[in-house]
């Protein structure tokens, strides 16, 4: 977890002014729509990066804008038949990066269907797959 | 890694995954909620007796294990067999597919692996807005360039994604050009422009906006030229700006969209077939009544609002707090702020009188009467002053003057010879007499009078056989206010009050006299039009500076009254009064009133006794005489027997009432007469002073029911002017006022009261906030009071008292009447925090709004069963795009059911469109209402062949023939 905030720290120079009251309100948000929990894990790296926009991937954030990709907002524009056990944290042009928390898993869900691409039980590959940072 | 399924070419197109998010936040508006509440079993009453033993056979665990399968195959399908290593995990996908779509088949949806139609962003887009009947506030990125020179940018939204300058740039670029040529609204076509004609024109929802929509193109200045390039999202844009109600906002509504109004539809034609399937599934009554209620008048099921009279609820929930519920109120009445509490009641304009309130006032009621009385008296004693300054001679005045100028005409004539014009005033003063009559000539009538005024005196003295009455009647043809010292005084603080307005209007050596020797009478008809300009003002400086007590209010009032009786004469005002002294006095009244016409007829009387002496009785007088005679037969027989006259003879002439036939008779009875002259004149008198005690009878009845009249006030001012003492006594009594504060303390008692009432009880209990507020603290008073409203409260008997302290209670323990509430199971258990919230005291009543949209367990929404211009079924004709939003395609779902039939939704990119590659359909496609896998849960009803959508099929037909030329596949 540390690497990957180390490396993304060094590529995007932006600081997360969020708070917890703000991930309160997002965590209650979610119990509410039957959502599944945000990780702790995901806390953790919101409190670095509340939310990114890097390399046509955006990994969603806490936002009061309207116009921006907040977790709330594209959760619920996500229609998802397993949607109770999932959380939408992310994407790139054509997989979500969601959490399960049925399986406790970081899971990389095609678009068009909703078919399970990779799994990760850490948070990190899991960035590194939706970011695409390998891949650079 | 599981093998990537997509083929390469829709990762080609990525916009198309990233639009389908931003317009993703449409999709949610389809999300329709319900409740789950409880209901019993028993409540089944409408299921049909088949349906309810089949039912019985379905138990709750065996349908939870119907959806409890399903999911878990849909895990398995998407998640993999977690039962297996992670690598084998996904190898059996295909199985797991298969396993699902033959489990949904038994449940009546089958899966479909077809190329569909392929849709353009631009064609989802109208039918979305078609679908939901709003429209979203257009992202400016969507919108072409030649619209953007039209339209003012919308307030500064910060976009993530627009964080590069060169980005800033190019929005700087299309700032609104000048243009502002208003073109004529007949240069507008909307069939020249390809996008509305094709593709709205479709929508018969469209189709209507037009002309509206026109005028705000008309007002953006927009060139009839541009318009026909316009995109859909302009279009959209456009739409957005004519319906939006504030700058603000971010949607609009346009119109009733196909959601709405099918739900409509199925709710209004199956409402008990939905009413026995929501009991069916535990729903509680209450929610199901306002789903229906709703569903059927706005067409939505979500935002359900349960507004709700929770009395009951709240009576149980204090009385089983009872000791905790009367201690409060024991406390709170106890409380150092109860008084700040009270006095913040009293001045609020929505106070309500409590059950304490009422039982002070009985307490208090001859206090609080007298309180009222002496605010009614202050009123009536200051309005006795100014009348003083805006004197009158009465109506009935006028007409003994009238009646005086007529009798000495020539004099009046002669005096009049001053004035030029004479004979047209003296017409104008006959002719307007006894009725308002111009000031100027009643002064002319004045001066003429005074030259006169021993005339004028001795003639209303034989008119109304009054001195006082003729000193009235005098002083009122040149009135002069009339004060005593108290109103005077009064007077003078407020004009010196008032200096500065009142050396506006009247002389500054006016004001210095009164500075220095307080106002005397010399000014009082200089500053009269003052006074007069500014009586609000002097009632309001009276009663707030009036030192005077009760009775010595009482007795002032008595002087200025009789004051008033003296010098104005009686007015309609003092009808009520004045009625009451004559008929409490109806003994008095008759005696006076034949008195007052004994001076009259005593006249008449010696009249008539000199006719009869030197004319002999006539047939006129016969019958008055024969009368005098009978009643004195005796003496008459005796006086006769003397001119040797028959006792018989005489008794048979007086029944035969023929006594001016038999001369001889006629002349003793002329003698008898003449020898008793004073007592046959005295008869006469009485005579006719019987017909007047008939007469007043029937006055005083009419005083009683009838209006008065100019006589009658006239006849009230000389009875009163006569009995003036007997008068001032009745004004002490003052029954009148009396009876009217009796009504006001009555109607307050009895809840019936007006506002002004309510105002008298605040200044009141204002006036007496300490007592008020020591006699709901005393023991002997506060104990039985509480313990009464927690009685009441126990017997569900709600005053306006108990009323009072169950809201505050309730409030006070919002929490744990929400805990109450919830272990009631009157609300769904994971209400608990947005309950909380949404209690809203609202008045006399408190009312539970649920309109969180989340909490509860069932969910309707609404979906299209079949995709665009899906071909599959031979059934489902659609003619063009627009088809896909008529009720025929629509089905409402339940929320699990409606995620199950998106669970293998694939779709892929043609070109700039995207289509459905797989789908799951229903089986049955006029199922309208999927509630469970069983059929019973299942509404079908056939639309295809509903008049509604035949009437919407040819129109679409015609359309497309005519404008869009579409063809069929």
């Amino acid at each position: 977890m540390t690497n990957i905030i180390h490396k993304l720290q060094n590529i995007i120079k932006t600081t997360s002014t969020i708070t917890s009251t703000n991930i309160i309100f997002m965590q209650q948000f979610l119990k509410q729509h039957n959502y599944a929990l945000l990780p702790d894990e995901f806390v953790e790296f919101l409190h670095y990066f509340n939310g990114i926009s890097y390399n046509g991937s955006v990994i969603y954030g806490i936002y009061t804008n309207e116009n921006l990709q907040d977790i709330s907002n594209t959760n619920t524009s996500i229609i998802h038949p397993l949607h109770k056990d999932l959380v939408f944290l992310g994407h790139n042009d054509f997989d979500y990066l969601a959490y399960n928390q049925k399986h406790q898993i970081y899971q990389i869900i095609d678009k068009a269907d909703f078919e399970v691409l990779e799994e990760y039980q850490d948070l990190s590959p899991a960035l590194q797959h939706i970011l695409k940072i390998d891949y650079e | 890694m599981a093998s990537r399924k997509l083929n390469k070419s829709i990762k080609q197109h990525p916009e198309l995954f990233s639009d389908e998010k931003k317009t993703a936040s449409e999709k949610i508006l389809d999300e329709l909620e319900a409740a789950k509440a409880l209901t019993s079993i028993s409540d089944f009453t409408e299921i049909p007796k088949a349906l309810e033993e089949h039912l019985e056979e379905i138990s709750p665990e065996e349908k939870l294990t119907v959806q409890q399968q399903i999911d878990e195959l849909l895990d398995r399908y998407y998640n993999g067999d977690r039962n297996v290593d992670k690598s084998k995990r996904y190898v059996h996908r295909e199985e797991y597919k298969r396993d699902l779509i033959r489990t949904l088949k038994q449940y009546g949806i089958k899966y479909i692996e077809k190329h569909h139609y392929p849709l353009s962003m631009d064609e989802k887009h109208v039918i979305r807005m078609d679908f939901y009947g709003t429209i979203n506030r257009p992202h400016p990125t969507r919108l072409s360039r030649l619209y953007k020179n039209y339209c003012r940018p919308y307030p500064a939204a910060v976009n993530m994604e627009r964080t590069n300058k060169k980005t800033k740039q190019a929005d700087d670029e299309t700032s609104p050009v000048n243009n502002n040529i208003t073109y004529p609204f007949k240069s507008y076509d909307l069939s020249t422009s390809p996008v509305w004609n094709n593709l709205f024109r479709l929508f018969p929802r469209f189709q209507k906006l037009e002309n509206t929509m026109l005028k705000t193109v008309q007002s953006m200045h927009i060139s009839p030229d541009d318009l026909k390039k316009l995109t859909v999202y302009d279009f959209s844009d456009i739409l957005f700006r004519t319906y939006r109600k504030n700058e603000d906002d971010l949607d609009a509504h346009l119109f009733l969209g196909a959601r709405q109004a099918f739900v409509k539809d199925v709710f209004k034609k199956h409402e008990n077939w939905i009413r026995a399937y929501l009991q069916r599934q535990n729903i509680h009554p209450r929610y199901i009544d306002e789903l229906i209620k709703t569903a059927q008048s706005k067409g939505i099921t979500g935002n359900i609002t349960i507004s709700s009279d929770i009395n009951a609820y709240m009576c149980q929930f204090a009385s089983e707090r009872s000791v905790e519920f009367q201690k409060y109120i024991t406390e709170s009445i106890r409380s150092d702020n109860y008084a700040e509490e009270i006095r913040a009641q009293i001045q609020n304009d929505s106070y309500i009188i409590q059950g304490p309130t009422l039982h002070f006032l009985q307490e208090n009621q001859t206090s609080f009467e007298k309180f009222i009385k002496q605010d009614l008296m202050e009123d009536k004693y200051i309005n006795t002053i100014l009348s003083q300054f805006e004197r009158q001679t009465p109506p009935y005045v006028l007409k003994d003057v009238k009646e005086f100028l007529k009798n000495n005409r020539v004099l009046f004539h002669d005096f009049l010879q001053n004035h030029t014009h004479a004979d047209k005033i003296e017409n104008y003063i006959f002719k307007k007499l006894p009725d308002k009559i111009n000031p100027k000539y009643l002064h002319i009538i004045n001066d003429f009078i005074n030259d006169h005024q021993n005339e004028f005196f001795i003639a209303m003295l034989e008119n109304s056989r009054s001195s006082e009455y003729a000193n009235f009647a005098l002083n009122t043809l040149s009135p002069t206010p009339i004060l005593n010292d108290y109103a005077k005084d009064m007077l003078t603080s407020f004009i010196l009050n008032d200096e500065k307005n009142f050396s506006r209007t009247i002389s500054p050596e006016i004001l210095e006299d009164i500075k220095e020797n307080g106002l005397s009478d010399d000014f009082l008809t200089d500053i009269s039009p003052y006074i007069q300009k500014n009586k609000n003002n002097i009632k309001l400086f009276f009663k707030a500076n009036n030192a005077f007590t009760f009775d010595e209010l009482q007795n002032e009032l008595i002087e200025s009254t009789t004051l008033g009786i003296q010098t104005n004469g009686v007015t309609e005002e003092d009808d009520k009064i004045n009625k009451h002294f004559i008929l409490s006095n109806t003994e008095l009244f008759k005696n006076w009133y034949s008195r007052f016409h004994t001076e009259k007829y005593k006249n008449k009387a010696t009249f008539d006794y000199n006719q009869i002496a030197t004319k002999g009785i006539s047939g006129k007088n016969e019958e008055l005489c024969i009368t005098f005679l009978k009643e004195r037969l005796n003496n008459f027989i005796e006086f006769s027997a003397q001119h040797n006259v028959s006792a018989t003879q005489i008794v048979m002439a007086l029944k035969q009432k023929k006594i001016h036939h038999n001369q001889e008779l006629s002349e003793i009875a002329h003698n008898f007469i003449i020898a008793y002259g004073s007592t046959f004149k005295n008869f006469l008198l009485q005579q006719q002073l019987q017909q007047k005690e008939k007469e007043v009878e029937i006055k005083l009845q009419s005083l009683k029911t009838t209006r008065t009249t100019i006589q009658d006030r006239s006849l009230m001012h000389k009875f009163i002017l006569d009995n003036q003492s007997l008068y001032m006594q009745c004004l002490g009594q003052n029954k009148p006022l009396n009876n009217q504060t009796q009504q006001i303390y009555s109607r307050l008692i009895h809840n019936k009261s007006t506002s002004e009432d309510k105002e008298l009880l605040k200044a009141y209990l204002s006036n007496n906030i300490y007592n008020y507020l020591l006699f709901q603290q005393d023991d002997a008073q506060l104990q039985p009071h509480v313990k009464m409203i927690a009685d009441n409260v126990k017997k569900r008997q709600i005053d306006p008292t108990a009323n009072h302290w169950l809201k505050v209670f309730t409030q006070e323990h919002a929490e744990e009447f929400s805990e109450f509430l919830n272990k009631r199971n009157i609300f769904p258990k994971d209400q608990e925090n947005e309950l909380l919230a949404n209690i809203n005291f609202n008045g006399n009543k408190i009312i539970c709004k649920f309109n969180d949209g989340y909490s509860f367990d069932i969910r309707l929404t609404v979906h299209h069963k079949h995709a665009i211009k899906d071909t599959g079924d031979k059934k489902m004709s659609m003619e063009n795009i627009a088809a896909i939003n008529n009720f025929e395609n629509l089905c409402i779902f339940t929320d699990f059911w409606h995620k199950i039939m998106h669970s293998m939704d694939c779709m892929e990119p043609v070109e700039d469109k995207e289509r459905y590659v797989s789908r799951l359909m229903l089986e049955d496609s006029n199922t309208i209402f999927y509630g469970g896998e069983t059929p019973e849960d299942q509404l079908k009803y056939d639309y295809l062949n509903d008049p509604r959508s035949l009437r919407n099929e040819n129109r679409l037909k015609m359309l497309v023939a005519e404008r869009y030329g579409y063809q069929n596949d």
